[in-house]
């Protein structure tokens, strides 16, 4: 029996009235109206899965340029504009977004909840991320694609040496993006603080809800600043200020300074989320409890905290004074600690338990086997002398692409692969599942081991080409042989996931054993998530308590839902989630307006506003009448502190 | 120029910084291949050992606690070894030091040498001369966008920024040839902004810079002789200098001694005539976006002008 | 039909205020977010500061003290309708709220059209030189910021003159006044900051 026909037979819950209250709005239209977090989430993860393959496309390219010395396939130019293009997709429009993906649709399931706490808002995001990226591509595709790196360095990327708008671009589809990163870390925290289900403590919380926890705690804190220096740099474009001109004092480090401080914590913004992922299965497979649950939390709460203190590290070659550098150079090392805790307690647990090698398993043995790699140079780089011999050199591109895509990328394929028959309730295709798994592997490995190697015999990173004698064809060719193997590797996982989506063998609602409350509910899950909020008694309930006691009396008929305490998941008080609007959608098109349009006149910033001020007045209208039995029962006529 | 396997390499150090740093690097390989082993070891292990039996979790957490702070204990001594490496040469050697100055350019490297009296200051491009085991103290900063000056051989990296001047200083310890490159991101040409290191006993040294003060040689023949008037008629007086005659532009490369180099082109071409021809006639097609326009020269001026600026030895 | 541990949440209320209500919280992670941004614009200040010996360049002369002084002063005071605006609407009192929202309103207006004058006083613009170009963005965000509050305040003050104030319309005046108080916070700092350290600095 289900459960969710087990509570219909209670009798604590009526499941038409839940249906009804949380229905997709239909049509056409219905889809710009959406806000229910599951849809909004696989909305996210779709769309960053096609940026990772346009990004994909350009890293091919970029291989294919490279593949031989002096090679003509790309000019210089098309070059630049395709790396930049190349970094900025990975880390803005496919890495951030598919962990925010991976949250949005993840985190109210998790916590058993039935939305995320501001659902318009987080449709809002969407579409600003949509936007964002689709602006970029714009550029891209009209050859107005930026070309100053996605680091954008300064002078380089300013007015005087950088006409045109590729840079600008390349600065709003910022905005854009992190716009929407800010308010999925936002929302997320408060539906994790606030909407967890009855009993789930603060020790009790899934590792992943931790991990996104603190992921958006990272965003608040980093993201601001690379809004604040992208629209710095705007402004010295557009309107002449000298944020970053050192003829009018103002200073090129300052935009690497304020650039860093939001870069590095990028890092772990990515990375976190991966972490989370890596215990579920980790613990599922295993066949047992997670080992250092405290430990795991608290490493990741110092992740968060020391990423905030190495941004330095990347600026060790621009001759800051060397006792600044020591200390970043302590902190860089120091984050391998918390890193090395939790493999040691992933490994522990897989140990003492009783592991069975499945598909998402073995991407987390892929990730470890990689992903210490990646560790291990970074721990090297962390060093002043080391890093100024291989700072902007392939040694450091392999170094970076070991610790995202081994770190990140392997880890989230391995939880799409995990919560996959969750999602679509439906299994993904073992023996391809195998094929993908190893093509990956091997193929990331020959395209980025030999990096390292290029990197310690002197290549520059961002070369279009390079002179015969410099003796790097060879190992090139190899990389990027690599590359292709790694890109097929995608493509069959790719194929797997479309094909099972449609014919894969039905999942049931728990296919590994899960511990976790996600897995209590059919696969794929009812648009209100639960049919009944489980009262959570302990940290693997769906092992220890595979019936627990329900939380009753929600209004079924609207969108209700319970909100708790942050300690200890008490509940305080029932909480009305707005329903389908095309409010948020509007917004995103009248900011959107203004956006665009300020990157060629800065007027449009008002004219923007000003048309946002229509669906902002949409947005906060009050819909509903308040209802008679409210008034009745005094809520409506205030005093209820 | 010779080049050869390790010319532009960390691993094949010829100065001390980068003996040092190569020592450093060999440290941390060998504990990162040491943790990657036992790392990976253990996992599989935990794969494919037996399990069963009774759990003791206590032990387990002991032991991962352990491995933790045998974690902390090499970082630490990593550390150590860093700094230790790091302030070997922090600071420049106060003795004997001979100065040079680097200004990057868009996409190629003007060298000063200003330790000599100012009206016989030596200038020259993408070739740096120094004389083997004196140190040699650069100042470097930048015409436009930030580069970054790097030869791996010799030493680390260092940034050269617009309106700052940032201090490093290398020693070579042995005769030879090195290449360095831009290992910043600076625009079009970043890939093709490279330089020579060339280390000489002091005598050869001394014999170089002897010569590069003097004025660029007359012509000695008719045929460079009109090869100099259509260079200095030309629009290459715009952008260059050859010293001793009315080109005195400082845009592009100072070419007095154009002929003593090995490279053209910011150490991209050998220096033979078939490369000169080429990259006067349309350097736009060997280094697209390059500052140097097209020149348009009549095949009859062609061959003199080439003459004359390979005579400028 | 209530199996054992069922929790019975229907007689809890449909709304929490303060730390209890999600969007309290929302509001408040925006107001980090926002925060976050003007003290990277301060440290990027400061920052930049340490390249000169003479601070505003000499160049440039630093903004009067008297009418921004007056001005933060009426901010500071429209703090007061705001909060009373918030505990009339706690005890359902529609006319008292009104008023002191319509006050707030007021108080706001005069505020901007005074910082209005405050720009154009400055003797300097944002192209002048990078002191210039700090002012301008420090003061441009916030007024921003102040602008979106004033209006989002008359959005609420038209809902509750056209609708019943009912739970809902409470809880979007308190974050409402949330708002108002964050802009007055911050203005506090960045007044010392702009108009008075460059005085203390000749």
């Amino acid at each position: 029996m289900t459960p969710t026909q087990e509570a219909v037979e209670r009798g604590t819950v009526d499941l038409s009235a839940l249906d009804r209250s949380w229905a997709p709005p239909q049509g056409l239209l219905g889809w710009f109206r959406q806000v229910n977090h599951q849809n909004i989430g696989k909305r996210y993860i779709v769309t960053a899965f096609i940026f990772f393959i346009l990004g994909g496309i350009e890293a091919l390219l970029m291989r294919l340029q490279l593949a031989q010395p002096q090679n003509r396939l790309l000019n210089p130019d098309l070059y630049n504009q395709i790396f930049t293009t190349h970094g900025s997709t990975m880390m803005f429009l496919f890495a951030v977004p598919v962990m925010e993906g991976m949250g949005v649709y993840l985190v109210p399931m998790m916590v058993g909840t039935r939305n995320v706490a501001f659902p318009r808002l987080n449709a809002f995001g969407y579409y600003m991320y949509l936007f964002g990226g689709l602006f970029l591509y714009a550029g891209v595709f009209l050859h107005i694609g930026p070309d100053a790196g996605w680091f954008a360095y300064t002078p380089l990327s300013g007015p005087l040496y950088d006409p045109g708008k590729r840079t600008d671009f390349w600065a709003q589809m910022i905005t854009f993006t992190e716009m929407s990163a800010l308010v999925v870390a936002v929302e997320l925290i408060v539906t994790i603080m606030k909407m967890r289900a009855p009993g789930m403590s603060l020790n009790r919380i899934p590792m992943f809800v931790w991990a996104m926890f603190i992921q958006s705690f990272m965003v608040m804190f980093a993201m601001p600043a690379v809004m604040a220096c992208s629209g710095m740099l705007l402004f010295d474009r557009s309107v002449g200020t000298h944020f970053f001109n050192p003829a009018e004092g103002g200073d090129p480090m300052l935009w690497q300074h304020i650039f860093w401080f939001f870069g590095h914590p990028e890092v772990y913004i990515i990375f976190v989320p991966a972490l989370g992922m890596i215990s579920h299965i980790v613990e599922t497979f295993s066949r047992r409890p997670i080992l250092g649950y405290t430990a795991l939390v608290l490493s990741q709460i110092a992740t968060g905290f020391i990423g905030f203190g190495l941004w330095v590290h990347h600026m060790f070659a621009t001759g800051l004074p060397q006792l600044g550098e020591s200390f970043f150079t302590a902190a860089s090392m120091m984050i391998a600690i918390p890193t090395g805790v939790q493999i040691f307690c992933w490994i522990a647990t897989i140990w003492t338990g009783r592991p069975t090698l499945k598909i998402p398993l073995l991407y987390i043995a892929g990730f470890i086997a990689i992903f210490v790699i990646g560790g291990l140079s970074g721990v090297m780089i962390a060093s002043v002398p080391l890093d100024l011999q291989v700072h902007d050199t392939f040694f450091i591109v392999a170094h970076f692409h070991y610790v995202l895509i081994g770190g990140a990328v392997v880890p989230l394929l391995g939880g799409i692969y995990f919560w996959f028959p969750k999602m679509t309730g439906r299994m993904m295709n073992d023996a391809v599942g195998t094929l993908s798994f190893w093509l990956t592997f091997i193929g990331f490995n020959i395209t980025f081991f030999p990096m390292h190697i290029l990197g310690l015999h002197g290549m520059p990173r961002r070369v279009y080409t390079y002179l015969p004698q410099t003796g790097w064809g060879d190992l090139n060719l190899l990389a990027t042989c690599g590359a292709f193997i790694l890109a097929i590797g995608f493509i069959v996982f790719v194929l797997n996931a479309l094909s099972a989506s449609q014919n894969g063998p039905a999942a049931g609602s728990n296919p590994w054993g899960s511990s976790n409350i996600e897995w209590s509910t059919p696969s794929p899950p009812p648009h209100y998530n639960f049919a009944n909020i489980p009262v959570i008694r302990g940290r693997e309930p769906m092992w220890t308590d595979p019936e627990p006691p329900v939380v009753t009396g929600l209004d079924d008929s609207r969108r209700e839902v319970l909100v708790t305490n942050t300690l200890d998941a008490e509940p305080e008080h029932r909480y009305i989630l707005p329903g389908p609007t095309i409010w948020p959608f509007l917004l995103a098109v009248t900011t959107t307006i203004g956006f665009i349009g300020t990157v060629f006149q800065m007027w449009w910033g008002v004219w923007g506003a000003a048309l946002s001020f229509i669906p902002l007045v949409g947005w906060f209208w009050p819909r509903e009448r308040p209802r008679p039995d409210l008034l009745e029962s005094g809520c409506g006529s205030g005093g209820i502190e | 120029m010779k080049w050869f396997a390790g010319a532009q390499s960390v691993l094949d150090p010829a100065g001390p910084q980068a003996g040092r740093i190569h020592g450093l690097f060999e440290v941390f390989l060998w504990v990162a291949i040491i943790v990657w082993v036992l790392t990976v070891g253990a996992m599989l292990i935990a794969f494919w050992k037996k399990h069963g039996g009774e759990r003791h979790d206590d032990t387990t957490k002991r032991v991962v606690t352990a491995c933790g702070v045998i974690t902390v204990a090499v970082l630490l001594a990593l550390l150590v070894a860093s700094a230790v490496t790091g302030s070997a040469f922090a600071t420049v050697p106060s003795n004997n030091v001979m100065n040079i100055e680097i200004r990057g350019h868009q996409w190629w490297w003007e060298v000063h040498y200003p330790d000599y009296i100012p009206h016989e200051r030596v200038t020259t491009a993408n070739e740096i001369h120094i004389p083997v085991g004196r140190p040699v103290r650069f100042k470097l900063t930048s015409d436009d966008v930030i580069h970054s000056f790097w030869a791996p051989n010799l030493s680390g990296k260092l940034d050269l920024f617009p309106n700052r001047v940032n201090e490093a200083w290398f020693e070579a310890d042995r005769p030879g040839m090195w290449r360095g490159q831009c290992a910043e991101f600076c625009g079009l040409q970043h890939a093709n902004m490279a330089f020579w290191v060339i280390a000489e006993p002091p005598d050869k040294f001394n014999e170089w810079i002897e010569n590069q003060r003097k004025p660029g040689v007359m012509p000695s023949t008719p045929d460079q002789a009109h090869g100099q008037e259509v260079f200095l008629n030309g629009p290459c007086v715009v952008c260059h200098t050859i010293r001793g005659t009315n080109a005195l532009a400082s845009v592009g490369p100072d070419l007095t001694h154009l002929a003593s180099r090995h490279t053209i082109a910011a150490g991209t071409l050998a220096l033979d005539r078939g490369n000169l021809a080429g990259w006067v006639t349309d350097a736009q097609r060997i280094k697209p976006g390059n500052r140097m326009p097209p020149v348009n020269v009549p095949s009859k001026d062609l061959e003199p002008l080439l003459a004359y600026l390979e005579s400028l030895k | 039909m209530t199996a054992e541990g069922n929790i019975n949440v229907a007689p809890l209320p449909t709304i929490g205020f303060g730390s209890r209500a999600p969007l309290w919280w929302g509001q408040v992670y925006m107001m980090c977010i926002e925060g976050t941004i003007f003290v990277i614009l301060v440290a990027s200040y400061f920052f930049v500061r340490i390249g000169f010996t003479h601070w505003p360049p000499p160049s440039v002369i630093p903004p009067a003290l008297g009418l921004p002084t007056f001005n933060i002063l009426l901010l500071l005071a429209s703090v007061i309708p705001m909060y009373l605006a918030g505990e009339a609407a706690l005890k359902g009192e529609r006319g008292k709220v009104i008023v002191n929202m319509m006050l707030n309103i007021v108080m706001a207006l005069g505020f901007l059209f005074i910082r209005l004058i405050e720009f154009n006083r400055f003797s300097f613009k944002w192209t002048t030189d990078i002191y210039g170009s700090f002012v301008w963005i420090i003061v441009g965000l916030h007024t921003m910021h102040a602008i979106a509050d004033t209006v989002q305040s008359m959005v609420v003050l038209l809902i509750v003159l056209l609708k019943r104030v009912d739970e809902k319309q409470l809880l979007g005046i308190k974050i409402d006044g949330l708002y108002w108080y964050f802009v007055v916070g911050t203005w506090v700092p960045l007044y010392l900051l702009v108009y008075v350290y460059p005085n203390l600095q000749k």
